[in-house]
């Protein structure tokens, strides 16, 4: 089920919230669990064995962990072996089979197998709890009916954020369900619906019409326009997931940590990846990349660390190439970063501007191999970035791309994800509050309104 | 002293009563019926007005298109007190005029006889022989009954509903009410966060309030999804149900019609001339409104073309072996023909692809019975739209050229085919569109789909063909299937394809003895089965029972690739 689908925003999440702030607090988990199990197993009910196997799987591995404590490295291990063999066999498998067919001329047939929706998520949360376990952070969890909410608690669980269990223990076992957290949690739900309804989607068209073509056949002025578009895409369809993550937790009393730090203001890499995807980010530096020795051994071992954290950053996103370039291409960034101390803060005016230049650049063209296909197709829809190919048949006019509305929300989009509007929920001058909750409804009103036209769909006899 | 909860519960409740009035007062439509008959007769609209007062403008209205004679129905579910009746007639032209006779409201039971108490505006009335005359000085002609009407809905109470839903109703908002009010109590929350959440939980349970239970969308021209249990009758679990009750749950959602309008037409206004919407463009300029078939001008590759071309070959050979003409029709699409009007594109592949098959087809094949008329039909625009603005299909005007066209090209193997002359039918211009064989006027499908409210977009008028001698033609069938028969005609023919043929067939039916009509792009058409739009091996039976002289084979360009999936076996 998706948040942004009718279903969700005006059946499930009004039913759920009835039943669970209606009834009485003991009650609260089993609801959620409930929820969740339905939630995950709307689109692909076979999948859900995955899951639950998961959690069983983490459940046992993390008890072990405690109760044998001389043998508990081996537990450990067993247990990372078996949730990555999950996440390689369903997401990775395909790819590897595709590469060594390749490069041996091999005929090894394909698996007919679909990535279970959420796999990379919950597989790394299921992580974060047995080692969290191991490092003695935690207890085990003897309630198997808490680990199973922790893993498949429906706000976050197909799309972020990566809540690590050391951060929700104690919220599972007891937590305060108040007017304040349903209040500030349904606005952080409104502004990530709206995020994902009225920018995301209509840039996101904008994009979509673009990366449809082959890469040679639009000016070099569209490539930008494509490039900037799908970068704000990006940005509000995946932070206005986390927003209404994090909204819909606090509804349930929950607090997620935040995910998006305003990551376009960034004046190098390594600052945006402080701010982007944060509960990745920092879920790679405290299960892998301080694990690897960090920036703590030598100068060349942090570059080599950072390059496989970056590596594996971008496998993580998806198997394909293009994700392991994309990878690389930002390690190799924040390599450059900590050996030139590009990163460091600086006073000079002229400098930050230069730097968030660079910063927009990197990440933009980021951005492109992240979009693309395959790389053939990003690397030719870099080099027309810079007129760089001889670009022919022409189909389109930029009338077909953007109208004022488009570039409205253009505008709207670069304005946004600067920290303008940033503590506006806060509010409590009365006059204040009263103008930012009628903003909100506007926008919910306007986003429900998309949601609801987008299940308009005319049938023409043209096809069979 | 009563709470203030429970009163804010018990006004609470009774909205939700009133509401919820659908469900336990079931009101039944007031039906109304009369017979018209007039050969100049457009539209009629019925009017029940809520108020008796003469100048009131508060009125429901439906309203259909007449074919000559026609006895006409309307279900009127609003108003439930009706106090005036009228009906607007809109006429083609001011020639002769109608009568109108046995009004019945609420099935028969109220009789409109008392002819003398109506009265006309734009026509002057006249009765005999139980019938209402009006012979027209305006096209808009607008009768009136003078009596105010005495009759309401009839209704059905169920006490029972209404009970379960105040009690349930009340019991919910008490909960609701003090659980807000013990927030306010306890903790002094600002009142306008506390409306604020309130307005947004209200807002949440208004899709599930009520469900549509229509079977169909007349502007989405689909069944509506149905509802799938989680467990199916042999006790088997349904695991698509999710998909199904999404695709429920948003085809049935309250308010589903009014909120896409809305958010169509906000969406209309707010851009400025070019308006893309559920892959159509909109061109406030020029009025056009055209699907998008880009994608579909991709030239096809070599196997494409060898295959299109072989299953082509195959079914002229088996034509052939049964001594019957084929004819392979291409028209353009509207997108392709109408380029120069849509600023969006700069550069359309055109309609390479089809001149490309039809140069492979001879070659390789030698098929010359592929038609691909574009030039012919620019040749002979004369300044006249060939497609409608609103709607992706032939004009009755281009609809004419074609069929000249086709007949010209059939006369070589057919020889006793005549063209019927332009003489031979009523030649008019009207503004709205017209493509099925049932001849009824309406905005174009695409304005249509479109879900919006632009009168400016339909303002273009076209020529229109009726034939002055319809009594000749006999029909028969469904739209799916149709028979036409023409004693004065020669030849059998067979025709298959999309939508394009209907305008077609309107003059086809004037020149063959008979037609076989299989409109084979919609599933409504049941015989024959076929796993595919044009499967042949389907249809030879069909063909071989009827025997016809010729078989026309009709797809318009833009979904041409349908020609893939003739022979099933080729399937790799």
């Amino acid at each position: 089920m998706l948040f942004s689908s009718m279903t969700f925003v005006f059946m499930f999440l009004p039913v759920v919230c009835a039943l669970y702030l209606l009834s009485n607090k003991r009650f609260h988990n089993p609801i959620l669990l409930a929820a969740s199990i339905i939630f995950y197993a709307w689109g692909e009910p076979k999948y859900l064995a995955i899951m639950l196997l998961t959690i069983l799987i983490n459940y046992a591995g993390a008890i072990a962990v405690e109760k044998f404590n001389s043998h508990k490295k081996f537990w450990l291990i067993s247990t990372i072996v078996v949730d990555l063999g999950l996440l390689i066999y369903f997401k990775y498998f395909n790819f590897i089979i595709d590469n060594i067919n390749n490069l041996f001329h091999a005929h090894i047939n394909a698996l007919d197998v679909i990535m279970p929706i959420g796999i990379s998520f919950y597989t790394f949360q299921a992580l974060s709890y047995v080692i969290d376990v191991f490092r003695g952070d935690c207890k085990a969890q003897k309630d198997v009916y808490k680990l199973a909410l922790y893993i498949c608690l429906f706000p976050q669980l197909i799309a972020g954020p990566i809540v690590k269990y050391h951060d929700v223990a104690e919220q599972i076992e007891d937590r305060e369900v108040n007017f304040d957290k349903v209040n500030i949690g349904v606005k952080r739900f409104i502004i990530g619906l709206s995020k994902k309804m009225l920018i995301a989607n209509t840039l996101g068209a904008i994009a979509d019409k673009i990366f449809t073509q082959p890469a040679d056949t639009f000016s070099p002025l569209v490539a930008w326009l494509g490039s900037i578009s799908y970068t704000l895409q990006l940005y509000y369809d995946f932070s206005g997931y986390s927003d209404m993550a994090i909204g819909l937790g606090l509804i349930f009393g929950f607090q997620f940590m935040e995910n998006f730090n305003y990551p376009y203001i960034s004046k190098s890499i390594t600052e945006f990846w402080r701010r982007w995807h944060i509960s990745l980010s920092t879920w790679f530096k405290q299960y892998l990349y301080i694990p690897l020795g960090g920036n703590r051994i030598n100068k060349n071992r942090t570059y080599i660390n950072l390059g496989i954290v970056f590596l594996l950053t971008g496998v993580w996103h998806g198997a394909s190439w293009n994700f392991v370039f994309w990878g690389l291409w930002n390690g190799f960034f924040i390599i450059l970063e900590k050996m030139t101390g590009w990163h460091n803060d600086t006073d000079k005016v002229p400098v930050k501007i230069l730097k968030h230049i660079y910063t927009i650049f990197v990440f933009v063209l980021g951005w492109v191999m992240f979009r693309a296909d395959n790389m053939t197709y990003a690397w030719t829809y870099l080099k027309n970035m810079f007129g760089l190919v001889p670009v022919h048949d022409i189909t389109y006019t930029m009338m077909y791309y953007v109208d004022n509305v488009e570039i409205v929300t253009l505008l709207a989009g670069i304005l946004c994800a600067m920290p303008i509007f940033k503590n506006m929920i806060y509010v409590e001058n009365k006059a204040a509050k009263l103008a930012v909750n009628v903003w909100l409804m506007v926008l919910f009103i306007l986003s429900s309104a998309a949601i609801a036209a987008s299940t308009y769909n005319p049938f023409i006899y043209f096809r069979f | 002293m009563i709470k203030k909860r429970v009163i804010i519960s018990t006004v609470l409740t009774l909205l939700a009563v009133w509401g919820s009035h659908n469900y336990w007062l079931n009101v039944k439509p007031i039906d109304l019926s009369f017979k018209i008959n007039g050969d100049n007769i457009q539209q009629v609209e019925a009017r029940l007005y809520k108020y008796a007062n003469e100048n009131s403008e508060k009125f429901y209205y439906h309203r259909t298109d007449v074919n000559v004679k026609e006895h006409v129905k309307f279900s009127f579910k609003k108003p439930y007190s009706p106090k005036r009746l009228k009906l607007l007639i809109s006429l083609n032209s001011l020639e002769g005029g109608g009568d109108l006779c046995e009004f019945n409201l609420k099935h028969n039971k109220i009789k409109l006889n008392d002819f003398e108490n109506f009265s006309a505006k734009g026509a002057t009335l006249k009765v005999k022989d139980n019938k209402l005359y009006f012979s027209p000085t305006d096209k808009n002609v607008l009768i009136s009954y003078n009596k105010k009407l005495k009759l309401n809905a009839s209704t059905k109470f169920d006490f029972l509903v209404l009970l379960i839903i105040a009690i349930i109703t009340y019991l919910f908002a008490y909960k609701i009410t003090s659980y807000l009010a013990d927030f306010k109590i306890n903790k002094d929350k600002s009142r306008i966060d506390i409306v604020f959440l309130a307005i947004f939980f209200l807002i949440l349970f208004i899709p599930m309030m009520r469900i549509s239970n229509e079977k169909t969308s007349k502007s989405e021209n689909r069944t509506l999804a149905v509802y799938k249990p989680l467990f199916k009758s042999k006790g088997s679990l349904n695991f698509n149900y999710g998909k199904d009750f999404d695709n429920w749950f948003s085809d049935r959602f309250n308010l589903r019609e009014k909120i896409i309008f809305a958010q169509h037409q906000a969406n209309y206004k707010v851009r400025s001339n070019f308006v893309e919407m559920n892959n159509k463009f909109i061109f406030k300029n020029n009025g056009y409104i055209i699907n998008n078939y880009a994608k579909n001008f991709i030239p096809f590759t070599d196997e494409e073309l060898e295959r299109y071309s072989r299953n082509i070959y195959k079914f002229n050979k088996f034509c052939e072996d049964n001594n019957i003409k084929l004819y392979v029709v291409i028209p353009p699409s509207q997108l392709s023909y109408n380029q120069k009007y849509i600023l969006t594109y700069r550069d359309l592949h055109k309609e390479d692809r089809v001149v490309k098959f039809i140069d492979y087809a001879k070659k390789k094949y030698n098929l010359t019975n592929i038609i691909f008329p574009e030039n012919e039909l620019r040749k002979n625009e004369n300044g006249e739209l060939i497609y409608f603005k609103t709607d992706h299909h032939l004009t009755d005007y281009g609809s004419y050229i074609l069929y000249k066209h086709l007949i010209n090209t059939m006369k070589k193997d057919l020889p006793l085919l005549t063209i019927t002359q332009q003489k031979d039918f009523k030649i008019y211009k009207r503004t709205l569109t017209r493509y099925e064989y049932h001849r009824n006027f309406n905005e174009g499908c695409e304005y249509i789909n479109a879900k919006i409210k632009a009168p400016e977009l339909l303002k273009t008028e076209y020529i229109y063909y009726d034939y002055k001698y319809p009594e000749k033609i006999k029909i028969t069938g469904t739209k799916a299937h149709k028979t036409f028969t023409n004693n004065d005609g020669h030849y059998k023919l067979l025709i298959m394809g999309d939508s394009y043929m209907e305008n077609l067939l309107y003059f086809l039916n004037t020149s063959f003895y008979k037609i076989e009509k299989y409109r084979s792009n919609i599933d409504q058409l049941k015989n024959p089965k076929r796993k595919s739009e044009f499967e042949i091996k389907a249809y030879e039976k069909i063909i071989k029972d009827y025997k016809p002289d010729a078989i026309i084979l009709i797809k318009h360009s833009g979904t041409l690739d349908a020609i893939k999936d003739m022979y099933p076996e080729e399937v790799d």
